[in-house]
């Protein structure tokens, strides 16, 4: 126990930085960590290793306080063999040094499980040691920014005499020399500090647009050119310190635009999914080894539900074969010896064994995910909008200024070159490129907070425009929870449920899980064999003795199951059934009746006005009456459906000019989440969704739909509103500028005024569209554990 | 005022140095995390007697 272990070594401190009632997080099932002593795995993951004394760093989901920090950096105290630990809070990441030789990988991490900080090691982990290698990114612009700084605090002290207006006393050597120590540091400005813009806008221009830097490079580009002219004719001191100041708030402003894209970003790396060991066949037997191990003519053991990591040709075993994160088809493919099983695929069979007749690719893998075939059609409308007005902005705002310039030079008011950098300057195309990030990046938060976890940017947009929600039933509408689930047959001793429980649990299908949660835990010592199941229709396996069948009347039918009921008996039930035979004798029936959720019938209530409805299930329409008083006897229902046909509905739909959301469960739903606009997959337990789907929406949260779908329509406003505001700002700037009686000082300020004045004004309006849908309070439902 | 030039030369070569600083700084990563330490602060040595004084 977490705290008798805390307790023993002094650590009771704990507890008074937590909250009492925080869940301390109990020891699931104890996992086997004994894979991380090999020495490729431990190569890989530890940062140093030389025997004696090992350094990692992991990633622990589940730290979320000050608690946990103060814990963890002190786990020395709870074993001698951790010399220090470092957290690093927004990255969910501990650093520890520990002697190896005394407390072996897989021994830290199965301390750290005790304690409730499972480490994560699935390939997230290796992709995301990449990734921090280019965190420098955030040094360099600190170090951009620092050098901006310098810069501009010195110029404006060298500068200082010339605020005063004391040239005259000083005179002209130190004059003179202030200039060019002036130019001296504005040169470190321009060719490091602005060095992104420079780069970027050559990018854009040579291929031909005109990005939104290259206003910007035009301005740094006049004022230094200007400068330099005044300094080395004496004719003036030049606007360095202005340029210096320029480069420093245009440099802010992109320091907190990627703080705040840090923490809005879509936090579940898709590339945690993937397992990343396989079991090996070899003459000394099976292990366990990391996939990139694997070489070709390497057999390894596939078993039920597991991932097949490599190309490979099936030597053993019935294949059904799940290639839903693929292609997107969910329907198993049947395989046989001999036939090739793609990387990517799902075993839904029994246990196979493959050989590899390719090395495996993780860079495969993860390109899945991220496959034009998961990547949707662009969102119509407001993207465009972003996109248009960064097009046409840049050449709008080089003509303005080249006009204001040539005027003043046309009519010889001394200010020419005044007019044309401070209409350069002033105008700021960041706020309106940051309306919708920002908006939609704060809906997105909201609603993450009230557990649907959308995509990204496109997809909250795409939300916006929805005029049609088809939802899935089972699942979906109904609970997967056993709840007054009864059982009617002869009585099962323990033993018996157990070897039910343990083929039950075998099975991904909704009504093995309802089943297994209901039975009781499976023996240790028992071992399932021959296990086989024909999606739809029912599971088999043997343990120990004993063939156990599960599953449909059908299924048992087919299986010549002697004693079973006659099927008039029980077809009127509203509940779904699953029947029970061992060794060949029908044994007796679950019901599980269906349980809706909470809350249905007031969300299709408010929806109904404003979105057309579509109920579809796979299951037969014992259920009709009863979703028609939920959802209001008008509805769209259709019944015994396919998962293809499914996908072919929700076509019919879009064809008919409907903008279509589907809300589905996942398993069965793959291809009609992919084909609609959005998709979004209901979960009970996080793992069980499909990458096809845009959103992940938590199973209790679903009665608050209409409220998110509301807030999703307020931020399209809140988009345009903010646009608006960004223009008017310009226009009014512009005019301003363009008498040339603007300092560049004050432009440079002005802009990224106006982008935090836009971006304040979308968080802003946003929380309150929140507010007005309902959405402002903390979420009543308790925390997950 | 021959004495100002010298003077504004020693200024920029002391705040050069504070340059210097801030970006090794940078470059050894002491700005990577800036919300770690403001947990840790809420951490209580006391509790713990046998506890040495916390590592940097």
């Amino acid at each position: 126990m977490v705290f008798a272990l805390l307790h023993e070594h002094g650590l009771d401190g704990f507890y008074k930085l937590q909250k009492p009632g925080t869940p301390a997080r109990q020891a699931g099932e104890v996992l086997n960590y004994a894979w991380l002593d090999t020495p490729e795995t431990r190569q890989r993951l530890l940062d140093y290793d030389d025997g004696v004394t090992a350094r990692v760093s992991l990633h622990l989901p589940t730290l979320h306080c000050a608690a946990c920090v103060w814990l963890l950096e002190r786990l020395s105290l709870i074993h001698n063999a951790v010399v220090q630990g470092r957290v690093n809070f927004p990255r969910r990441q501990v650093s520890l040094v520990f002697k190896i030789n005394d407390l072996s990988f897989s021994g830290l991490a199965g301390l750290l499980h005790q304690l409730g900080y499972a480490p994560d090691l699935s390939m997230a982990q290796d992709s995301s040691r990449s990734k921090n290698a280019s965190a420098p990114d955030g040094r360099k612009l600190a170090a951009r920014l620092g050098v901006a700084g310098f810069a501009f605090g010195n110029l404006m002290l060298l500068n200082f005499p010339f605020y005063l207006g004391l040239e005259a006393e000083t005179g002209s050597t130190l004059t003179r020399w202030l200039g060019g120590a002036s130019l001296a540091l504005a040169l470190p400005v321009v060719v490091y500090s602005a060095s992104d813009y420079w780069k970027a806008a050559w990018r854009g221009l040579k291929r031909g647009w005109l990005v939104l830097e290259v206003p910007i490079v035009l301005g740094i580009g006049a004022l230094l050119l200007r400068s330099a002219y005044e300094i080395f004719t004496q004719t003036g001191e030049g606007y360095l310190d202005s340029l210096a100041g320029l480069v420093f708030f245009l440099l802010i402003g992109r320091w907190f635009q990627q703080r705040t894209y840090e923490a809005l970003s879509f936090e579940r790396d898709f590339t945690a999914y993937f397992p990343m060991n396989a079991t090996r066949i070899s003459e000394s037997g099976e292990s366990s080894v990391p996939i990139d191990e694997l070489a070709l003519g390497e057999r390894i053991l596939i078993r039920h539900g597991e991932i097949i990591p490599a190309d490979t040709v099936l030597i053993k075993g019935q294949g059904l074969i799940d290639y839903a994160f693929v292609t997107g088809e969910s329907d198993p493919v049947e395989k046989q010896s001999g036939d090739c099983l793609f990387a990517g695929g799902r075993q839904t069979g029994g246990l196979l064994e493959a050989e590899i007749i390719r090395p495996v690719r993780r860079s495969y893998l993860t390109s899945l995910w991220n496959d034009d075939t998961f990547a949707k059609a662009p969102a119509q409308g407001l993207a465009r909008l972003s996109d248009h007005a960064a097009r046409w902005f840049t050449p709008l705002v080089l003509i303005a200024a080249a006009l204001a310039g040539w005027w003043h030079a046309a009519a010889g008011t001394g200010r020419a070159v005044e007019a044309f950098t401070a209409v350069l300057i002033v105008a700021c195309p960041c706020a309106l490129a940051l309306s919708a990030p920002f908006t939609l990046g704060t809906a997105m938060r909201i609603l993450g907070r009230f557990r649907l976890y959308m995509k990204d940017d496109a997809a909250m947009e795409r939300l916006s425009q929805i005029n049609r929600l088809v939802f899935d039933k089972t699942g979906t509408l109904s609970h997967s929870s056993p709840r007054g689930a009864t059982y009617e047959g002869r009585p099962l001793r323990l033993e018996e449920q157990q070897a039910l429980a343990l083929v039950a649990r075998s099975s991904l299908h909704p009504g093995s899980r309802q089943l297994a949660d209901m039975l009781p835990q499976p023996h240790g010592q028992a071992t399932l064999k021959e296990f086989e199941e024909v999606p739809g229709r029912g599971i088999r396996g043997m343990v120990g003795t004993h063939r156990i069948l599960i599953g449909s009347r059908a299924w048992l039918q087919s299986a010549e199951t002697a004693a079973l009921p006659s099927s008039t008996e029980k077809s009127d039930r509203k509940s779904a059934q699953t029947l029970v035979a061992m060794d060949g004798v029908f044994v007796g029936t679950y019901f599980f009746p269906a349980t809706w959720r909470t809350g249905l019938r007031t969300m299709f209530e408010s929806l109904r006005p404003r979105f057309g409805l579509s109920i579809l299930s796979g299951d037969g329409d014992h259920q009709r009456l009863e979703l028609e008083t939920l959802a209001g006897a008008d509805i769209d229902m259709t019944f015994a459906l396919s998962p293809q046909a499914k996908l072919d509905h929700i076509r019919r739909l879009q064809a008919g000019g409907a903008r279509v959301a589907m809300i589905g469960d996942g398993l069965n739903d793959a291809g009609a989440l992919k084909q609609s606009e959005i998709g979004i997959s209901v979960t009970e337990s996080a793992g069980a969704f499909s990458p096809a789907c845009d959103a992940i929406l938590d199973g209790e949260a679903l009665p608050l739909l209409p409220r998110f779908l509301d807030l999703a329509r307020r931020s399209r406003t809140i988009i345009l509103l903010c646009m608006g505001c960004s223009v008017a700002y310009n226009l009014l700037g512009v005019s301003i500028a363009s008498t040339g009686r603007l300092s560049p000082v004050v432009c440079a300020i002005l802009m990224p005024v106006s982008s935090v004045t836009v971006a304040a004004l979308a968080v802003g309006l946003t929380h309150l569209a929140a507010r007005r849908c309902g959405l402002q309070t903390a979420p009543s439902f308790p925390e997950a554990v | 005022m021959n004495i100002l030039p010298i003077l504004l030369v020693i200024s920029l070569f002391l705040a050069a140095a504070f340059l210097a600083a801030f970006l090794w700084a940078t470059r050894t990563g002491q700005f990577e995390d800036t919300f770690s330490p403001s947990l840790r602060v809420l951490g209580d040595d006391e509790m713990n007697p046998e506890n040495q004084p916390s590592k940097d």
